[in-house]
């Protein structure tokens, strides 16, 4: 097969091109699981990945030389990319907020305590969402703020917010558990 | 319960989440697909994404 024109104005070589489908091959699926972790919904991850994907294919012979490189590189892209399209999301979110969610159910008590942490993490806003998420990656306020392009008071105040529900969300839960495990007992 | 021990519990079950997260993304998304639609949205030729490492042996056994 050989390289088209386009590939041939955008500067590809064969070896770009098979050194990108490579690197694609091998880190699309990580970099969503990676999105997704910030708390974004698989579809969203998808094109959050793609689009990062998509800007490293068009800038690849001027983007780092190792994996690790362009790995970092797609990313804090893609970090970039969801944080700047929270906005709308986070009116959907508020629209299907369910206050009462909570019901700690007895049957999966005890297997089932990651999915409880997450389903906690995803009643905050997916801007305090997504600034804990680092938080929790090790980043400071003042990295995540130059991450994601904000100003280091309003990263600092979403954190700060988001750890404060959370403490709150697992006060709640633990009572929750607490009297339902006294009632079982009783 | 402090910062430390907070970021300790999410960090369990942010990592557990998305270890799982992984294994089902694997199972279902048709990587070479995407990679199709990758090279289209970069307004490339999507059968680029055939070329393989086999593919730049041959050509350049020429």
């Amino acid at each position: 097969m050989s390289t088209d024109g386009r590939a041939q104005e955008l500067r590809l070589s064969e070896k770009d091109i098979t050194a990108f489908n490579e690197f694609y091959e091998g880190n699309l699926t990580q970099l969503m699981a990676a999105v997704r972790r910030l708390g974004a919904g698989q579809q969203q991850a998808m094109n959050v990945a793609q689009h990062a994907m998509v800007l490293l294919l068009r800038h690849f012979p001027t983007v780092g030389r190792s994996e690790g490189e362009r790995y970092s590189y797609v990313k804090l892209i893609a970090i970039r990319h969801y944080y700047g399209g929270l906005a709308e999301a986070e009116k959907e979110r508020k629209a299907i907020a369910d206050a009462d969610w909570i019901r700690p159910s007895r049957s999966t008590d005890d297997v089932d305590g990651e999915r409880r942490i997450i389903q906690l993490l995803e009643r905050l806003s997916p801007k305090q969402q997504a600034v804990v998420a680092l938080f929790v990656d090790g980043y400071t306020p003042s990295e995540t703020a130059a991450l994601l392009g904000q100003p280091a008071a309003t990263v600092s105040s979403n954190l700060r917010h988001g750890l404060t529900k959370l403490r709150i969300y697992l006060e709640q839960l633990q009572s929750q558990q607490d009297q339902a495990g006294d009632q079982e007992g009783g | 319960m402090d910062d430390h021990e907070l970021r300790a519990l999410l960090r369990h079950a942010l990592d557990r989440a998305q270890a799982s997260a992984l294994s089902t993304l694997d199972a279902e998304i048709d990587v070479k697909q995407c990679l199709r639609d990758a090279y289209r949205q970069a307004g490339l030729d999507p059968g680029l994404a055939e070329q393989t490492d086999d593919t730049d042996r041959r050509l350049n056994n020429r």
